[in-house]
């Protein structure tokens, strides 16, 4: 905030911001005003002059002057109207008004809704088409001729997704917007995360989608869509009519298009948007400025990744097992069969040889409902979610040190923050609109960057330090860089003193980690250890941010509190901008776990030990709950070893395709007396099931998420479930009631109520706090505030203060000599996971067919192999084969690959049962595999068309200086000037 | 013991009962949408009446045709009698409310200064609630080519005075 000044417009005195521009004052005080390039979200680009105004008599673009004290500013002179009817003048050259047959004629299409609140009628200068073929990409075309070169693209390409692809080649004879160096969008280094698209203000581009199905006339055949054009054209009196026509029309769209807000079903940032849906077809999804975690930001798989929703491939009845074939069930028969050999089972072998397993892809009040029904109407803990699988040591970290298990402040923070560390993370592809965020700080805004990752990877090129740590020794060098600081006496004694507990302890449990050492374990020079203090010390504000890279590990719970311990060691929590952000992977894999579906906690992490907490959830749900521990995940597959465990039901995870070990764990599948899958697809897991219900997707419901900041959003329903597929909540629903409990939720707020009541850090969570694009960041009081960062006033302990936590190194994982390539793997930006979800999408499919093992040029050479050698990776767990892209974001002999892949190239073929020591996540990332090389070369794994064959071309922005200095190019309000 | 297995043995479903169930959602949706299908069932027979049903029914089964035929006579420029007929037909049906559409044009011209009066108001022209009845999309498809045919009308209108 700046200094309130005072200024005047058209005659009316008003108060500013010194730091507002004209038009964000104007705007905010409900005046008119044309403007065509400016966007709330990006600021102003100047290139349009639509927004011309007169400054103390002299004609500027209200979008590019800042206001001051005793401004006097017109915005309704006739000098004004004729320079923006001029600068119209010249947007209309570029761009044919047929709306009527238009598909972005929805009300919103800027160009409309400007040339008919300037209440222009006619145009001086005539149309005329560029020279240019219009470019259909895989999601997205661009049209040139529509194109009035505002900007808008090329800013957010640039400056908010920082993909760099987008420029404006304004030194062509013609201008237009060109992708990379001039190629076609699929050829270019486009991500697709279709942010152009949104903030485009006309029909320029437009999502494939859209095209031919948003208007009532709009589906025509092009040469009939001419031949209207100019009829249009021709029987015009003047814009008038037409807009009466196109408007009424477009009322008429709102009729049968109907626009629901929803959430992101994959990734834990938590994007929300509108999504547009005609009948059950999914026209487009656009991200809104008020969406609180992305605005208008939005990556390739949340807005254009809805391929499963309506694929052929969805479950849409319950199926039974029968013999070698499963058989199409109604609900009744199914719910009743379930219900009965649950009872069965509970009753020969007791509540504990069942086991529970949630989604994280399903909303807070499914996970809330399952584990109820595990609790209640079964009698036991053994229920679990997909947490275990990545992000379980990250909870653990942080209970020891600071007593949340969540991020410590919004994604704001990590944008403001003077340093931002990302250990483990891919963030540009595992979560690409955070990693936009902390992209665009660094571009603009002299935000510092340090990445440690074994891949150099898009963040790893970016940084301004990057470290290569050994696998699995980040608690090494994260310890030694801690040590160091104390040393120096670089911490932060007054916060340790006062907010801290443990100090001594923790210093002398790190004698072991000095930098000497350091460098022996993790390769990484003592230089490069030093840098890293220093970088920290200088920073008055750092946030680390973590992922799998680092939790996945057999030691993943210590090395997630070794990065809390550095951040207390430098007063890094409590302040804005500072703290520490595991970075959750699925949609859901927080409120998942917040609400309840852990082996030892109710919802918002109650013990289940505790007997006052027992009893008040015995008292509520009226049963006797049992006080001991439950199996996680990963024990009641070895239960399923031993005996123990006779039945289980798995909703929304595909554990026999993303666990560790898949071949162990089908085979406890296959175990199993009874099995019961409840997913949209028959996935691998499904097919061992002896009942499959079809669950409907986000889409198809009502209910909430949390993404990774713990904002916890709402989706609306857009479409009803496909055919008998039901909501994960109703068939929990419908299965107590089967087993004699009376459940009468009659919506998703009646679950969120009752889970609210029993819970303190939901204390204040309400369906009307959280309408529309309203969230709430957990914990969230009775009266509804909320805590949008951690630790401001105490840490979550009994006397508020943190605690640092002693560790020690004893683990060493290694290649051998004979397993001598490390197998790292991740995701990949394109699909979400494994890609049950994505793969649906026939774009994506395109683009990302397969899976590739990517391979340093350096072991290429040394094996002789070309791209698209066909290679086969072993070890004891597994086998896998592949074909071989050649990267040079990986080094030596570490591999890397995607896990996107139903076939063959699974990783978790080479993944074993060892786990994190601490709560038994499975160590994906320590995989020692020999390679066989089947073929030395051939086709690459990776289509022409992919990204990551483009070159991006950075630029600073749209460059309007450029087009300011073309010939032909004259501001309005000069010309104005001349003319008068 | 269970293996894995992909094959699935859909339901049988008899026709019969299909065709219970569709009915079923017809007069739901009927019974759901109560007014809206009198409206309807009022403007159709009042085009019936007219006799301008049964033109609306061929424009119906011909659209992709008549769409052409008629962006084509409307580049001829002469308002031939297609759009004459349809002005008579809407003028006729007394739903239009064309004042409003002309005022629009002929206030806000680019040579006169922007009065600070407000619009008229298009969106209460009787139609276009009717419109909203129709919530069939082939049906609507069709009024949209009448909505189109205004322009001419206002046209026509202008031509008049
Ligand atoms: S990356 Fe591609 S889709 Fe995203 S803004 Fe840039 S050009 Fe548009
Ligand atoms: S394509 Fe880009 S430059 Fe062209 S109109 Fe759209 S946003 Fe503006
Ligand atoms: S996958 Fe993640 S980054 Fe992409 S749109 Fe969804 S929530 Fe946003
Ligand atoms: S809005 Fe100011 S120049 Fe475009």
């Amino acid at each position: 905030m700046g200094k309130q000044i005072e200024i005047m417009i058209d005659g009316q005195q008003y108060m500013a911001d010194e730091e507002q521009t004209v038009i964000q004052v104007i705007l905010e005080k409900n005046l008119d005003i044309p403007h065509i390039c400016y966007h709330e979200g990006l600021g102003a680009i100047e290139t349009c002059d639509t927004c011309a105004v007169s400054i103390n008599g002299e004609i500027h673009r209200a979008c590019g002057t800042y206001v001051r004290e005793g401004m006097n500013v017109l915005t309704n002179s006739s000098e004004v109207k004729e320079a923006q009817f001029k600068a119209m003048d010249t947007i209309l050259e570029h761009h044919e008004l047929y709306c009527t047959v238009c598909d972005n004629n929805n009300g919103d299409c800027e160009i409309h809704n400007t040339v008919r609140m300037m209440g222009m009628e006619h145009q001086l200068k005539p149309f005329e088409p560029k020279p240019y073929e219009t470019d259909n990409g895989f999601f997205y075309r661009y049209e040139p001729d529509q194109c009035i070169l505002c900007g808008r693209c090329v800013e957010v390409c640039q400056t908010v997704e920082v993909n760099e692809t987008l420029s404006i080649d304004w030194e062509l004879d013609q201008p237009r917007v060109i992708w990379d160096d001039n190629v076609p969008i699929d050829q270019s280094s486009c991500v697709s995360c279709g942010q152009c698209v949104t903030v485009c203000p006309c029909n320029a581009l437009m999502e494939n989608t859209m095209l031919g199905e948003a208007g009532y006339l709009t589906d025509i055949k092009p040469g009939i869509l001419r031949s209207m054009i100019e009829t249009t054209k021709n029987v015009e009196t003047g814009f008038g009519p037409l807009f009466a026509v196109s408007d009424s029309e477009a009322k008429m769209r709102q009729d049968r298009i109907k626009k629901t807000k929803t959430v992101c079903t994959y990734c834990g940032v938590g994007c929300s948007f509108n999504v547009f849906t005609k009948g059950r077809e999914i026209l487009k999804v656009e991200p809104e400025l008020e969406s609180p975690a992305n605005g208008i930001s939005s990556c390739i798989k949340g807005k254009f990744g809805w391929g499963h929703i309506n694929s052929e491939e969805r479950l849409t009845r319950p199926l039974i097992r029968e013999g070698d074939s499963f058989r199409e069930a109604d609900w009744d028969e199914a719910l009743t069969y379930v219900a009965r050999r649950f009872k069965e089972i509970a009753d020969q072998n007791g509540p504990d040889s069942l086991g529970f397993i949630a989604s994280s892809k399903a909303t807070n009040e499914e996970s809330y409902l399952l584990q109820k029904f595990a609790r209640q109407v079964i009698g036991t803990n053994n229920i679990d979610n997909c947490s275990r699988y990545c992000q379980a040591p990250a909870t653990k970290g942080l209970f020891r040190t600071v007593g949340y298990g969540g991020d410590a402040g919004s994604m704001e923070d990590i944008a403001s923050a003077d340093l931002v560390i990302l250990v483990g993370s891919n963030t540009a592809e595992s979560h690409p609109v955070l990693a936009s965020k902390i992209k665009r700080s660094h571009k603009l805004f002299g935000q510092k960057l340090i990445v440690a990752d074994l891949r150099k990877h898009e963040m790893g090129q970016r940084a301004d330090l990057y470290i290569h740590p050994e696998p699995g020794t980040d608690l090494v060098w994260l310890s030694a860089v801690t040590k160091y600081i104390i040393d120096q006496g670089w911490h932060d004694q007054e916060f340790l003193e006062t907010k801290v507990n443990g100090f001594h302890e923790y210093l002398a449990s790190l004698s072991e980690f000095t930098l000497e050492a350091a460098e022996e374990v993790t390769g990484i020079s003592k230089e490069t250890m030093i840098k890293t203090a220093e970088m920290i010390h200088e920073s008055k504000k750092t946030c680390i941010c973590w992922a799998m890279g680092v939790t996945q590990h057999q030691i993943g719970s210590d090395t997630s509190t070794a990065i809390s311990n550095l951040l207390l060691i430098t007063g890094n929590y409590g302040k804005p901008g500072t703290g520490g952000y595991p970075l959750r992977g699925h949609n859901n894999v927080q409120g998942a776990s917040d609400f309840g579906s852990m082996p030892s906690y109710f919802a918002g992490y109650q013990k289940i030990s505790d007997q006052e907490i027992a009893a008040k959830f015995e008292e509520a749900w009226g049963t006797k709950i049992p006080t001991e521990k439950g199996l996680d995940n990963h024990k009641m597959v070895e239960a399923i070893h031993k005996g123990s465990l006779k039945a289980m039901y798995v909703t929304g995870e595909d554990m026999g395709i993303v666990d560790s070990h898949i071949s162990y764990v089908t085979k406890a599948f296959k175990k199993l007396e009874f099995f019961v899958v409840q997913d949209m697809f028959l996935t691998d897991t499904a097919q061992y099931a002896d009942v499959v219900l079809p669950a409907s997707p986000s889409l198809e419901k009502e209910g909430t998420f949390t993404n990774t900041e713990r904002r916890i959003q709402r989706l609306y329903q857009a479409l009803p479930p496909l055919g008998e597929s039901k909501p994960d909540w109703e068939i929990y629903k419908a299965l107590a009631n089967e087993l004699g409990f009376n459940w009468d939720y009659s919506s998703p707020a009646d679950i969120m109520e009752e889970a609210a009541s029993l819970t303190p850090m939901f204390a204040g969570v309400r369906y009307d706090r959280l309408e529309g694009f309203e969230s709430l960041m957990w914990p969230v009081a009775e009266d509804g505030r909320d805590t949008p960062l951690l630790y401001t006033e105490e840490f979550h302990f009994e006397d508020g203060k943190a605690k640092l936590y002693p560790l020690e190194y004893t683990h060493h994982y290694q290649t051998t000599e004979e397993y001598d390539f490390h197998a790292n793997n991740g995701r990949i930006l394109e699909h979400f996971h494994e890609g049950n979800m994505t793969y649906h999408t026939e774009g994506i499919e395109k683009k990302v067919p397969n899976s590739w093992i990517e391979m340093s040029k350096e072991a290429a050479d040394e094996l002789r192999i070309e791209e698209g050698a066909k290679v086969r990776l072993k070890n004891k767990a597994g086998e896998t084969t592949g074909r071989i892209h050649i990267s040079d974001e990986v080094t030596g002999k570490e591999l890397y690959l995607p896990l996107n892949d139903n076939g063959k190239s699974a990783v978790n073929y080479l993944t074993n049962n060892t786990v994190d020591k601490d709560t038994d996540t499975p160590a994906y990332k320590e995989v020692a595999v020999k390679l066989e090389v089947l073929k030395e070369k051939g086709d690459s794994p990776l289509p022409l068309f992919n990204y990551r064959r483009g070159h991006r071309n950075p630029q600073p922005g749209v460059e309007v200086g450029r087009k300011w200095q073309r010939e032909d190019y004259a501001f309005p309000g000069n010309e104005v000037k001349k003319n008068g | 013991m269970a293996d894995k297995i992909t094959s699935i043995k859909r339901m049988e479903i008899p026709k019969e009962k299909i065709r219970q169930d569709n009915l079923q959602e017809v007069l739901d949706a009927l019974a759901d949408n109560k007014d809206a299908m009198l409206e309807t069932i009022r403007f159709f027979s009042l085009l019936h009446k007219e006799g301008n049903l049964a033109m609306i029914n061929a424009m119906v089964a011909y659209q992709e045709t008549i769409m052409g035929n008629v962006s084509y006579e409307f580049n001829r420029a002469e308002n031939g009698t297609i759009i004459k007929n349809l002005f008579l037909l809407l003028d006729l049906l007394g739903m239009l409310n064309l004042s409003g559409v002309d005022q629009l044009s002929n206030r806000l011209t680019r040579q006169r200064m922007v009065e600070d009066k407000t619009y008229p108001d298009v969106e209460k022209v009787g139609i276009f609630d009717l419109m909203k009845a129709l919530k069939d999309p082939e049906v609507n498809r069709v009024i949209s080519i009448l909505l189109l045919s205004l322009k001419g009308v206002g046209k026509n209108k202008d031509d008049k005075k």
